[in-house]
């Protein structure tokens, strides 16, 4: 009877095979179910799957990741906070978790999210607060080579994964479909050995070939840039010769696709071209892509993120104008910045209903939260403390972007729950996550998990 | 009894210390890797290293299964092999023949009856090649210079530079490799050197590979200290890497440094077969040089040397004259076509009566000299099909349904044969059929596909014409 009952589910289960999770363990072996239970205490789960008999029980010491394959129900929201976690020890990646803003005092930083509800987090363990009118990510990479194609024939010869980066082999591109939206950010961090040689492509029509004619592309050859559209040389040819004397650089591309819309571009942090009165809406290009532009030396990407932007380039940093760092000169409290580049000093009393209380030296103001651009949370950073590593974290990433650090304590189907010093106690909705990785701390995995090797190239 | 059995066999793997390295596909790409320990009642058990307890995977959902690969099995090697009209290639050792059956004596099967019209040949002096060398398995054992890289089982180029190793080649082997590259290839391939770089090769082959094609050559040391070394041309292919799909291909040479030939297969298609002037070399090692200075621009995998019987050669340029007569070949080249009536045998020795139309008398032929049968095409059973197919470690391929694996023996249902006990060690891999896409066969093309007989007639006007 058993086999007769198998065969008569058997076809069910399959049906429902899409929403499986998928694990991946150190040896490759790869399983497709559903997780039921987990003890971590235990390092064992527990799993079903359709292609299994009976429960499966399994060790997780060499456990790599679930990816999850569910839908996640995003509700709209007329702000959206970013909260930047300080890192782990020397782990240099750090956790954001966002959500609505409802709350700032002296010891902490209240966030409401549709996946975990309120989450308190430990002031003095974020290390900044940003508020963006839109959802800030469409995507947050490199996690792997899944999701990208080569020019060539074989991704895997043409480019490798490496710590966190893409790592060319030979000049074929490489390239992804993300959609950007009208008003979107683009920025990458991009690593090379002597010279600067490369092209980046962005709303590009194609992923397959080395060098798109759509789109807008910044070719960099050593100090001088080029940037281009559609094929046309016309945007853009400048000299950065700082890029000389550097090994990488973070390249920020600002576009806003209205007619009466600014673009801009910066590389590391400062401006370093900007233009207007080009009409893309007509430009309906997917592809993000990446070309060495010889074989010879290879380039590395990483921190590549593509987002909403609301439109407003970055206000100038201090250090570009003192004028404005002098302007709060020898004054007590936080600085606020606003979205329309304002910005004040002053204490937030708090947040109710979508409006931020301040208290000023001119007296008490309310600015709406989705005013707001970012908060000063800390007078210094040596007030900064950093989270506590576990045997037991895992780090959940987020469909949305980003991830967060946690010690597991329950896993199942529908929810996931765990501890950190940052937000203690909470239990997660699994529909926020597309992927959970186990074993973070151990070097081992984590080899394998970034590409393997010892070296970045 | 089937259960118990099964429980005491997993009990005993469980406490097992390490695992093999069997490896499990899943139709969906669910990958398990560990030690198969059973298949029955429509499971696969296979204990793996992330569960105390052996996993139960559904047979239905089975793309195929492989198990780890051994070495040396200290097995009888077989000298004949039957050709099914199915497809399947079984070796073995003929014991019998008469007007409906051979009788063929298999070690990891037993005995088998099978009927004559279900057979397409039988193929003698077939040895089965010792497999030498399989990898590459790391870095080290190739390039202790770290020049190339190693990943996947792969290695790939970084740069000009030869990795190389001793592999004590034999004096008839077979080399074999996947060569791969992402522009324009360029490499050597020396053998049969003693060289340590590819560079001083003076006394050896080597084969260069490139855009333009490969050219076979022959290296040869000075003949005074004053005299440069000397290359010669043996030969080559002119396919270009246009020719090649996917910028890739498997690079395949038989080398047989008594009759000193050298032949050449590119996919496995013939390129040709070259005759060697001078002495053979002596040099036990292989070099590969690459010759790119572009990063990741050659890559190398399943690299792997076999002992080789040159009879092989043979089955190659044996083709079937008709399929309504038996044929018998012998291995002087001889055709007897007809009727095949019996084997029999007198004192140590056995031999075949032979019926010929052309021929009052019935012709005796001794066994020993018996190359290839080819029997008259008959009815074949009602096509029943089956689910798997069995390659065997040895060579061949059997097709079974109803697999039932223990951790001694296979059994399943053979379409034609029935119900077959087939020992463990000689399953090297079991894979679903499919019917849509065919399994390719990893060795050369059977001596009776078309493919076999273009390669095996360029093969005879090479050997003609030498």
């Amino acid at each position: 009877m058993r086999s007769l009952f198998l065969f008569l589910t058997l076809p069910l289960a399959l049906a429902a095979n899409e929403t499986l999770s998928r694990l991946t363990f150190l040896d490759q072996t790869v399983i497709s179910g559903t997780v039921t239970h987990i003890d971590p205490e235990k390092g064992i789960l527990k799993m079903t799957s359709p292609f299994l008999k009976g429960e499966a029980v399994l060790k997780m010491d060499e456990l790599l990741d679930i990816q999850l394959n569910k839908d996640a129900d995003i509700p709209e929201s007329d702000h959206h906070a970013l909260a930047t976690v300080e890192h782990h020890y020397d782990n240099p990646f750090e956790d954001t978790i966002r959500g609505s803003l409802i709350g700032v005092d002296d010891q902490s930083v209240t966030l409401h999210t549709w996946y975990a509800g309120k989450l308190k987090l430990d002031r003095f363990m974020v290390k900044a607060l940003d508020i963006y009118a839109n959802s800030p990510s469409l995507y947050h990479g490199p996690n792997g080579l899944d999701g990208w194609v080569s020019s060539g024939r074989q991704l895997k010869n043409d480019w490798s994964f490496k710590k966190r980066a893409l790592v060319s082999k030979t000049n074929n591109s490489i390239a992804r479909e993300v959609e950007m939206s009208e008003r979107s950010k683009f920025s990458f961090r991009a690593h090379w050995q002597d010279d600067a040689y490369f092209r980046a492509t962005f709303l590009s029509t194609s992923g397959k070939s080395r060098h798109p004619s759509s789109g807008y592309s910044l070719q960099v050859n050593r100090t001088y840039l080029n940037l281009s559209r559609n094929g046309q040389n016309n945007l853009m040819h400048q000299s950065a010769p700082q890029l000389r004397e550097q090994t990488n650089a973070l390249f920020e591309f600002y576009i806003d696709r209205r007619p009466e819309g600014k673009n801009a571009i910066y590389i590391d942090g400062k401006k370093f071209h900007e233009w207007d009165g080009v009409d893309d809406t007509a430009m309906k290009g997917k592809w993000i892509l990446f070309s060495p532009q010889t074989s010879n030396k290879a380039i590395k990407i990483s921190d590549i993120i593509v987002s909403l932007w609301d439109g407003r380039l970055p206000i100038i940093t201090d250090a570009e104008n003192p004028d404005a760092t002098g302007l709060f000169e020898g004054m007590e409290g936080q600085r606020i910045d606003l979205a329309n580049g304002d910005s004040l000093l002053g204490k937030i009393m708090g947040v109710n209903e979508g409006a931020t209380k301040v208290k000023t030296s001119l007296g008490d103001v309310i600015i709406p939260v989705n005013r707001l651009r970012s908060f000063q949370l800390h007078e210094s950073e040596e007030t900064l403390k950093e989270p506590r590593m576990y045997k037991e974290d895992v780090r959940a990433w987020f469909t949305e972007g980003g991830f967060v650090t946690l010690k597991i304590a329950r896993l199942n189907d529908k929810k996931i729950a765990g501890y950190s010093q940052v937000f203690g106690d909470a239990e997660f909705d699994l529909t926020a996550f597309s992927r959970i990785e186990f074993n973070i701390w151990d070097n081992d995995l984590n080899e394998e998990r970034d590409g393997g090797g010892d070296d970045d190239w | 009894m089937r259960a118990p059995f099964l429980l005491s066999a997993l009990a005993c793997f469980a406490f097992q210390s390490a695992f093999a390295n069997d490896l499990i596909i899943l139709k969906n790409g669910d990958r398990f890797s560990g030690t198969i320990v059973g298949l029955s009642s429509g499971l696969v058990q296979i204990q793996s290293p992330h569960s105390d307890q052996p996993l139960s995977i559904v047979s239905d959902e089975l793309e195929n299964l492989s198990f780890e690969e051994v070495e040396t099995i200290e097995a009888p090697a077989h000298s004949h092999q039957v050709n099914l009209r199915n497809g399947n290639v079984i070796p073995g050792e003929v014991t019998g023949l008469d007007a409906q059956n051979l009788q063929f004596k298999t070690w990891f099967a037993g005995p088998l009856s099978i009927p004559r019209s279900q057979i397409k040949s039988v193929f003698y002096g077939v040895t089965p090649q010792r497999l030498l060398y399989q990898g590459p398995d790391n870095l080290e054992e190739w390039d202790p210079d770290e020049a190339w890289e190693f990943r996947d089982g792969s290695l790939t180029s970084n740069s000009q530079s030869s990795i190389a190793q001793n592999l004590d080649l034999p004096d008839r082997f077979i080399l074999r490799f996947h060569l791969s590259w992402p522009n324009s290839p360029s490499i050597r391939i020396h053998f049969c050197t003693d060289a340590d770089e590819g560079k001083e090769n003076h006394d050896g082959y080597s084969l260069y590979f490139s855009s333009r094609g490969a050219t076979l050559q022959r290296a040869l040391p000075p003949s005074t200290d004053e005299d440069k070394p000397q290359i010669q041309i043996l030969g080559g292919s002119s396919k270009s890497t246009s020719d090649f799909k996917g910028r890739q291909t498997t690079v395949e040479l038989r080398v047989d440094r008594i009759t000193r030939r050298i032949m050449l297969y590119l996919d496995g298609e013939l390129q040709g077969n070259f005759l060697d002037p001078n002495p053979a070399p002596a040099g036990k090692k292989v070099i590969f040089e690459s010759q790119s200075s572009v990063l990741g621009q050659i890559t190398l995998s399943e690299i792997k040397l076999h002992e080789w019987d040159a009879v092989t050669q043979r089955l190659r340029v044996e083709p079937r004259q008709d399929e309504e007569s038996d044929t018998l070949t012998t291995d002087e080249g001889d055709r007897y076509s007809g009727q095949i009536l019996e084997r029999f045998e007198s004192g140590e020795n056995s031999s075949f009566k032979v019926k010929s139309p052309l021929l009052e008398q019935i012709v005796t032929i001794p066994e020993k000299c018996s190359a290839i049968l080819y029997f008259a095409e008959g009815t074949l059973p009602k096509d029943s099909k089956s689910s798997y197919k069995l390659s065997l470690a040895s060579g061949g391929e059997i097709d079974l349904s109803e697999i039932q694996l223990t951790k001694k023996s296979l059994t399943g249902k053979h379409p034609w044969l029935g119900k077959l006990t087939i020992d463990r060690q000689v399953v090297e891999k079991i894979s679903r059929i499919n019917e849509e896409k065919k399994t390719v066969s990893e060795e050369a093309p059977k001596a009776d596909d078309p493919k076999a007989l273009k390669g095996a007639q360029q093969l005879r006007l090479q050997i003609e014409a030498n």
